[in-house]
């Protein structure tokens, strides 16, 4: 019996050595190295433009600073926020309200720079022509859409949820007066798809996106209208969190900014990038910029 | 996953000796009772998803259901994403063994601690207090969708592969320590009190006298958590954990159809082979089928299912259980550093205080219960659909007898066959894909979310039902027909009533999971408790976060109570 017992118990110490044997060796490959620099962006967009424009961008910012620089690649607005308020990525390409909920979570993050076109920035609101909804020029025209299908973008977007139903609520349409509820396409070009393809009537889009779509000619403008231009607001930027210097060294910022604010159109490798952003520069911003965004975010219950 | 296993009930056709004796008129007003309160159910259910006036149907989205059927034929086959498919497998395989391996771990020992039989004679205060404790916890535990989990995990570790391993292993782990518990006392502890009062130690008495009784029933019941697992490893895509649940949103989001046709070819191919591959183990090992896993029920008399000792390939699946687990562990990267460090301490810290106190939603109280409400019809309407399902498909799907040749059987075979392979399909896919297809065609609200369940829970409860039928005792209706009662007659009397017994008692039990599963169709989109808490999840409005759980936690446990009393009331 004492035999037995111990080959029962050299077998059980046996398995217990490789199991621990093999969690020292895939905890070598696992996680990220703490000096890479994670960057990500909220998904506005479809996927695949997503994966041609941000792994440029972090080869540019590598190039910049001398660091190790990782796209990390999310599916949702909210997941970027999260990555942001722990520590995976350390600058994002955020939206208005994404980029106020984030700051929120970590005080001290700073929005360092934007695009030439995101302080005055617009949505759009579209339908399909057979909607029977014909463009107008005040908001008080928004209350036309009531008893149609509308579509936003993401839940948290701000040119496609937040804006839109700001000025909705300020032409006196509540979402309740749309016919059935409103859906959330998850992006933009979502969003130009439902409508062109008539699963919506109507939908709340990004100006840049549509101007971008239909300069690709990725749209059959007989089947899409563009009913109302809203007024500007301020919308995308960069956002740093303020542990970026500690941790990559004093003025990893500062060269990430110098970087935006150089990105000259008459440079081929400058413009490509300018381009992918539907950009012609980068300006400097500031969080206040982002006030109005955060008031309206109250209002509509996105912030807390 | 189940959520509803209580004690193991006798089998519905067996006397129940010990059971209050009770009148037939008595059991006739019982049945009729509970009759007209399911009708009550359904009818409030269709009238609060169906609100006279306001639109369901999106027509112009059916068009969108068009173009998804069109590319069936052609998916995306080019060796980049083919390449990308493969990994993806082996990631969601992955993280499904090392989530099933951390709740067998947390299910024995939390097992050991439920049963009684473990301790043997009278306990402690402490303990008894401790182990209520426990009790509690785990039923809270379980009561929180995997994905719910993930979402939770994933703001405190990021994107780790630990998130998906610790929400599958802690919800899963909950379940299988009661059920574990429940196992080992249900075992004669004879050996265990003479291995004890000839002298031996706790530890080695349990080991010697515990685990060969219960052995095969235990490692029947792993080989079924591991296939749910699977499902729920691709559920939880939608919270960023990788492998094909990832792939299928990144897909679906660029509405990619290709794509999501080759992915959804994968996820039937490893659904299929996991399933034929823990099929046969448990087969091999034990007296239990799937089906009766799932509602904790032994089966009796039942000798065509005796154990016949391990087949090889159980014996093999067993030798290479240690090695897969080291092999996914590398391939899925995982490391516990990440569970101990400062930051996860730090943020885990900061959640739980955001998340205290609760505080009500907007529209207070009302938006709340009606949020619960709607989770409830969505879970009823599901399940109607999940027994309609069952009903058309559950039949064909009941394997054959083997015993009948010719060209009529060939073609039942073929019938069987298509029936299990829709099955498979309805489960395997995710409701939150079903639910994003179901957005196409409907607009927000309880009717997409509940179709997506309802397919996604026809599936299983399909599968359960059909299994169940196939080793139900044929020996009345033999009798009666040596007895020269009518085919037809023999057939509807003596196997009707079981079969309607079957499918009542795991419609109930898979009510019980689908009430909870309605959070994932929730984060998508649809309605209910889910939806808002997705919703507040994205405004970090935690506070309102807490309050929903905690009503979610009390909607499952009300439907619980009720599932497991209704239940008693229909076999009286």
């Amino acid at each position: 019996m004492p035999v037995r017992q111990m080959t029962r118990r050299t077998l059980l110490l046996g398995t217990g050595a490789t199991l621990l044997l093999s969690a020292c060796g895939g905890g070598g490959t696992a996680g990220s190295d703490a000096r890479q620099l994670g960057i990500s962006a909220i998904p506005d967009q479809d996927p695949e433009l997503l994966n041609r424009l941000y792994p440029a961008v972090a080869e540019r910012f590598a190039d910049t600073t001398g660091l190790e620089v990782a796209y990390r690649p999310v599916t949702d607005y909210t997941a970027v926020v999260r990555a942001f308020e722990i520590g995976d990525i350390h600058l994002a390409w955020m939206g208005g309200l994404t980029g106020v909920q984030a700051r929120e979570r970590v005080p001290g993050a700073t929005a360092v720079a934007q695009r030439d076109i995101d302080a005055d920035f617009r949505s759009l609101f579209i339908a399909h022509t057979d909607s029977g909804l014909r463009p107008f020029d005040q908001v008080d025209g928004l209350r036309g859409l009531a008893g149609h299908t509308l579509t936003f973008g993401s839940e948290t977007s701000t040119s496609g949820r937040l804006m839109p139903q700001y000025f909705m609520r300020q032409a006196g349409l509540e979402p309740g007066d749309l016919k059935g509820k409103p859906g959330f396409s998850g992006s933009h070009d979502a969003t130009i798809e439902l409508v062109a393809g008539g699963s919506f009537e109507a939908g709340a889009v990004n100006k840049q996106v549509w101007d971008a779509t239909v300069a690709a000619d990725d749209i059959d403008l007989s089947k899409v209208v563009v009913l109302w231009r809203t007024p500007g607001y301020a919308d995308y930027h960069w956002l740093a969190r303020p542990d970026l210097d500690k941790t990559f060294g004093a003025g990893t910022q500062e060269k990430v900014l110098d970087l935006l604010l150089g990105l000259d159109r008459q440079d081929a490798e400058d413009a490509e990038l300018l381009g992918l952003f539907g950009a012609r520069s980068f300006v400097r911003t500031r969080n206040s910029a982002y006030d109005r965004i955060e008031d309206v975010a109250r209002e509509l219950g996105l912030l807390r | 996953m189940t959520l509803g296993l209580d004690a193991p009930p006798a089998p519905p056709t067996a006397s129940a000796p010990g059971r209050k004796p009770v009148s037939g008129r008595r059991a006739l007003l019982r049945k009729l009772v509970t009759l007209v309160a399911v009708a009550g159910l359904l009818a409030w259910s269709v009238h609060r998803a169906l609100p006279s006036g306001s639109e369901l149907v999106n027509h112009g989205g059916l068009a969108l259901l068009d173009d998804l059927a069109a590319t069936a034929l052609h998916p995306s086959l080019e060796a980049d994403f083919l390449g990308v498919v493969l990994d993806a497998m082996a990631t969601t395989l992955a993280l499904a063994l090392l989530g099933t391996a951390g709740a067998l771990v947390i299910g024995l020992i939390g097992g050991l601690i439920l049963s009684d039989v473990a301790w043997a004679g009278a306990l402690p205060w402490p303990v008894r207090v401790a182990r209520l404790l426990l009790r509690g916890a785990l039923v809270a535990v379980r009561s929180v969708h995997e994905l719910v989990w993930a979402l939770f995990f994933v703001s405190v570790l990021g994107l780790d592969p630990l998130v998906a391993v610790l929400a599958l292993a802690l919800p899963f782990g909950a379940q299988s320590a009661q059920v574990f518990g429940e196992t080992f006392d249900a075992v004669p502890d004879a050996p265990l009190r003479s291995l004890r009062a000839a002298g031996a130690k706790r530890c080695s008495a349990l080991a010697y006298a515990l685990l060969p009784g219960t052995a095969p029933l235990l490692l029947s019941y792993s080989f079924y958590r591991f296939e749910c697992a699977l499902r729920s490893a691709v559920v939880l895509g939608v919270a960023g954990v990788g492998g094909l649940g990832f792939e299928l949103t990144v897909s679906l989001q660029s509405r990619n159809w290709g794509e999501v046709w080759t992915l959804v070819a994968a996820l039937l191919v490893l659904a299929a082979a996991v399933e034929l591959w823990s099929n046969r183990v448990r087969s091999d090992v034990a007296v239990v089928t799937c089906a009766d896993w799932s509602v904790g029920q032994e089966r009796s008399g039942d000798e065509g299912r005796s154990p016949r000792g391990l087949s090889r390939s159980t014996r093999w699946s067993l030798a290479l259980t240690v090695p897969a687990i080291a092999v996914a562990w590398w391939w899925a990267g995982l490391s516990p550093a990440g569970l101990t460090s400062a930051r996860t301490q730090d943020l885990a810290g900061r959640l739980l205080g955001d998340l205290w106190p609760p505080a009500l939603p907007e529209g207070g109280l009302r938006a709340l219960t009606g949020a619960a409400l709607d989770t409830v019809t969505m879970a009823v309407l599901a399940m109607v659909v999940a027994v309609v399902i069952t009903l058309v498909a559950g039949p064909w799907a009941s394997r054959p007898r083997a015993d009948r040749r010719g060209p009529a059987a060939w073609g039942r075979w073929a019938v069987w066959w298509t029936a299990r392979l829709l099955l498979l399909v309805l489960r395997s896919i995710p409701p939150t894909v079903w639910a994003v297809v179901a957005l196409l065609g409907l607009f927000p609200g309880v009717l997409p979310g509940a179709l997506a369940l309802g397919l996604y829970t026809g599936g299983i409860l399909g599968r359960l039902v059909a299994e169940a039928w196939e080793t139900m005792n044929l020996k009345p209706r033999e009798s009666l027909r040596n007895a020269g009662v009518p085919r037809v007659v023999s057939a509807v009397v003596s196997v009707g009533p079981p079969s309607a017994n079957h499918l009542v008692t795991y419609t109930l039990y898979r009510f019980e999971i689908c009430v909870r599963d309605t959070a994932v169709v929730g984060v998508v989109g649809a309605a209910g408790l889910g939806r808002l808490l997705s919703e507040r999840l994205a405004a970090f409005d935690f506070p309102v976060v807490t309050s929903v759980l905690l009503a979610s936690l009390l909607v499952s446990l009300v439907v619980e109570i009720l599932g497991r009393r209704l239940r008693r009331a229909l076999r009286a």
